[in-house]
């Protein structure tokens, strides 16, 4: 039996090839992207009128599901509005038996969790240009007068659907993507963010 | 840039959409009773008006829900939209 086993994700090699590019590129660059291949993320089906429902979410989540529509609500994990009926968990780090536990929690109610953790990877952007690098790629207006903290929209960024959560004061964002998605993205933003210095890890 | 307004998410570029075609048509309670000109008549004929056309649209890039709208097909112009299963606002946000 092995001791354990390292978890790899899509992206990994991308990390490796791509130095810092960009005109300051010795520099600290504008734009640094991390790559979290390893959260969990469950997709929540429910009515948000019903109230044994939206308990049962937040005895385990230990928050309540965000109603307000594009935005998110953060403690231990981060649960995002996608639809009316519709939201997205995401925990930071994997746990073993974790979802079979919400899973159960939701047993007694009309609602569905379904673990989709495969699916998806976050590309975490940080620094000055961050958002500018986002507005080129999507149609959002991401000014600060209709994007803030607490705030998260699904849209298409260079023709890719994806999740941009506003989850921290200063300029951090996290683009939630589908995997297979995931390396075309991270080419594209390495070509968009050249102009202003980017870097990956 | 064509603005639709999502009546869950509010105004989005209209590259985020899909069409669904004509709105409100109902499939028939009993089709077994229906003449094939009938059923031909729910399957296939729409009405493509000039001017004020009532569609089904959907938030494809967004929060993915199919949704009605009012269009007027000669300004390409949205004039409301609302949520499915609901009645429009008697107001239109704009005029065509
Ligand atoms: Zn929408």
């Amino acid at each position: 039996m092995s001791d354990s086993l390292k978890r790899h994700h899509c992206l990994e090699p991308f990390s490796e090839d791509s130095a810092t590019i960009g005109s300051s590129a010795s520099a600290e660059p504008a734009i640094r992207v991390t790559f979290d291949g390893h959260r969990e993320f469950y997709n929540l089906r429910g009515d948000p009128a019903d109230a044994a429902f939206t308990d049962a979410v937040k005895s385990f989540t230990g928050q309540s599901i965000p109603d307000k529509a594009n935005t998110l609500s953060y403690r231990e994990c981060t649960t995002c509005w996608l639809g009316p009926d519709e939201w997205l968990v995401v925990y930071p780090s994997f746990e073993a038996g974790r979802f079979e536990k919400f899973s159960t929690e939701l047993d007694s109610t009309d609602a569905t969790a379904v673990d989709v953790s495969h699916g998806y990877i976050v590309l975490c952007l940080s620094g000055d240009s961050a958002l500018d690098l986002l507005a080129k790629g999507c149609t959002l207006d991401l000014h600060l007068s209709s994007f803030n903290v607490g705030d998260c929209v699904q849209t298409g960024i260079a023709r890719t659907a994806a999740i941009i959560a506003n989850i921290a004061e200063g300029d951090h964002y996290e683009v939630i993507v589908r995997r297979t998605f995931a390396e075309y993205l991270a080419i594209w933003m390495r070509h968009a963010g050249a102009e202003f210095g980017i870097g990956f890890d | 840039m064509l603005l639709i307004k999502c009546p869950w998410c509010g105004n989005r570029a209209e590259s985020e959409f899909n069409y669904g075609g004509e709105a409100g048509i109902a499939r028939p309670a009993n089709p077994d009773t229906l003449t094939d000109a009938e059923w031909a008549d729910y399957l296939f004929m729409r009405k493509n008006p000039k001017g004020l056309h009532q569609e089904q649209w959907n938030h494809a890039q967004g929060c993915r829900r199919w949704f009605n709208a009012e269009r007027d097909t000669v300004t390409y112009r949205f004039t409301r939209t609302w949520r499915i299963g609901e009645a429009p606002s008697s107001t239109r946000d704009v005029d065509s």
